[in-house]
């Protein structure tokens, strides 16, 4: 079982790769011509749904950037089943995912489609046996049918009505929790800790997945409090070897130099080679800056009423966008000033030793 | 030892190539022969051939994602390593597996 639970994380992990460029595409798409609209002066684009002119171009573009955030179930499901069972899986997997939007079955959704795809199709090869004359129709028609046929029953029939309601209750729920003052906190809190807790690992990614399945039910503002946790833990170690010198050796001052660009353009990642010198240490002193930040973000009000954007840059998508940057700060300058502390950047990452044995590892055949 | 291998974490930044590096640094240390291929954002990168991959001991999968192309490293040894571990002790997961690959012959 708990095999299966690694290898069901692997192929979420995998879907979640290949979507990523999808989404930040699309959010780009719906986001540029908003701001360009707001630089004009306009608040909304709806209005120019049936005008012609300027606005109404912007209007057009931006809803093919929504036409992209649309696909994002589709996609995920699509290639969680290709993780799972290759090509012949992909097929079913994309119906499951369009379906999930178009019944409003969501994120959960998708996910279900995506293993039902996968795993009949890997049941079906292990346990279909055709004569040898007719093992090409195996992959093209037979497992494809299969599949499809168990995602069109399963997702289109049984499951649509009780999914859609499951995904509708939680979107009402964080919609309300998005709006109220306390629970907001609670969530800036959460959101802001997994960014940094193993920056670019599952915690991570499911706190990044889960403002984006918000992104496409018009739920922005928790997106706002991970795009600044995001940019926290490697503009907190850029500044950090500036200010404590002393503290780091060279190799890290030099990485230093790179996490300014991470932090500019919001890549958490940038900070793991701080961290991994003491990690135990350090994970938690990340964590407390990711959730201080995007605390501070939040009781300072700043509000999303656009898809935000990523990176430092991403405070003009937000009003009271400087609330942004000094959260942003304050969460960098807690780590910039207590990570230097605690733990001494001098030692020679090349030379230490390794700190798991080979009995820690573990490995696995195919 | 002949090693090959693939290395792919979900964004393709960062792990990806930190991982390759730390295990190709790692066996040279050791005298094994490490080639990393990154699967990351950039796609394939360092790609490593049917014949290097049939000249191998083993097949490392430093990753718990789908790897493109696994036809080539048909009838070799694969081993599957989470990522993470093989940036944080490359010289223990080489040696490991190893031993497993030996134990198995």
């Amino acid at each position: 079982m708990k095999k299966f639970f690694s290898e069901a994380k692997g192929h979420l992990m995998t879907g979640i790769g290949y979507m990523l460029p999808l989404i930040i595409g699309a959010s780009l798409i719906v986001a540029i011509p908003l701001i360009i609209a707001l630089f004009c002066g306009v608040q909304s684009l709806d209005p120019y749904a049936e005008k012609t002119g300027f606005f109404h171009t912007l209007y057009l573009i931006n809803q093919v950037g929504w036409t992209g955030i649309g696909l994002v179930n589709t996609v995920l499901a699509g290639f969680v089943a290709y993780s799972i069972a290759d090509k012949p899986a992909i097929g079913a997997g994309f119906i499951g995912g369009a379906i999930a939007t178009s019944t409003k079955a969501g994120f959960l959704g998708a996910v279900i489609a995506a293993f039902l795809a996968g795993y009949t199709v890997k049941w079906c090869k292990e346990h279909i046996k055709l004569p040898d004359s007719m093992q090409q129709m195996m992959p093209l028609v037979i497992l494809p049918f299969f599949a499809t046929g168990v995602v069109a029953v399963v997702m289109g029939a049984i499951l649509a009505t009780p999914l859609s309601a499951i995904n509708t209750a939680l979107v009402d729920w964080l919609k309300a929790m998005s709006q109220s003052g306390t629970s907001q906190l609670v969530l800036a809190l959460v959101l802001g800790a997994m960014i940094a807790s193993d920056m670019g690992g599952p915690i991570n990614k499911s706190a990044w997945m889960a403002g984006n399945v918000l992104l496409t039910e018009h739920i922005y503002q928790p997106n706002v409090y991970i795009n600044c946790a995001i940019c926290i833990p490697p503009l907190a170690y850029a500044i950090s070897t500036l200010i404590r010198k002393d503290r780091f050796s060279n190799s890290f001052k030099d990485a230093g130099k790179g996490n300014w660009v991470m932090g500019f353009i919001g890549i958490t990642e940038g900070a793991i080679p701080f961290t991994l010198v003491k990690a135990s240490r350090l994970i938690p002193i990340n964590m407390i800056g990711g959730a201080l930040g995007a605390a501070v973000t939040c009781l300072l009000g700043a509000k999303a009423s656009i898809p935000p954007v990523g990176g430092i840059y991403g405070f003009i998508t937000i009003s009271n966008g400087w609330a942004y940057l000094v959260g942003m700060l304050v969460g960098a300058l807690f780590i910039a000033i207590v990570a230097p502390m605690v733990v001494d950047f001098n030692v020679d990452t090349e030379n230490e030793e390794e700190t798991l044995s080979e009995e820690d590892i573990d490995i696995s055949f195919e | 030892m002949k090693v090959v291998g693939v290395s792919a974490c979900p964004a393709g930044l960062a792990h990806t190539p930190m991982a390759a590096k730390a295990l190709e640094k790692a066996g040279k240390k050791i005298g094994f022969d490490v080639k990393m291929e990154q699967q990351g954002s950039m796609g394939q990168i360092n790609k490593i051939t049917k014949e290097e991959a049939q000249a191998a001991d083993f097949v490392l999968i430093a990753s718990d994602q789908k790897i493109q192309e696994m036809d080539r490293f048909e009838g070799k040894p694969i081993i599957r390593v989470n990522i993470t571990t093989c940036i944080k002790a490359p010289e223990a997961v080489l040696k490991k597996c190893a031993k497993a690959v030996k134990e198995k012959k």
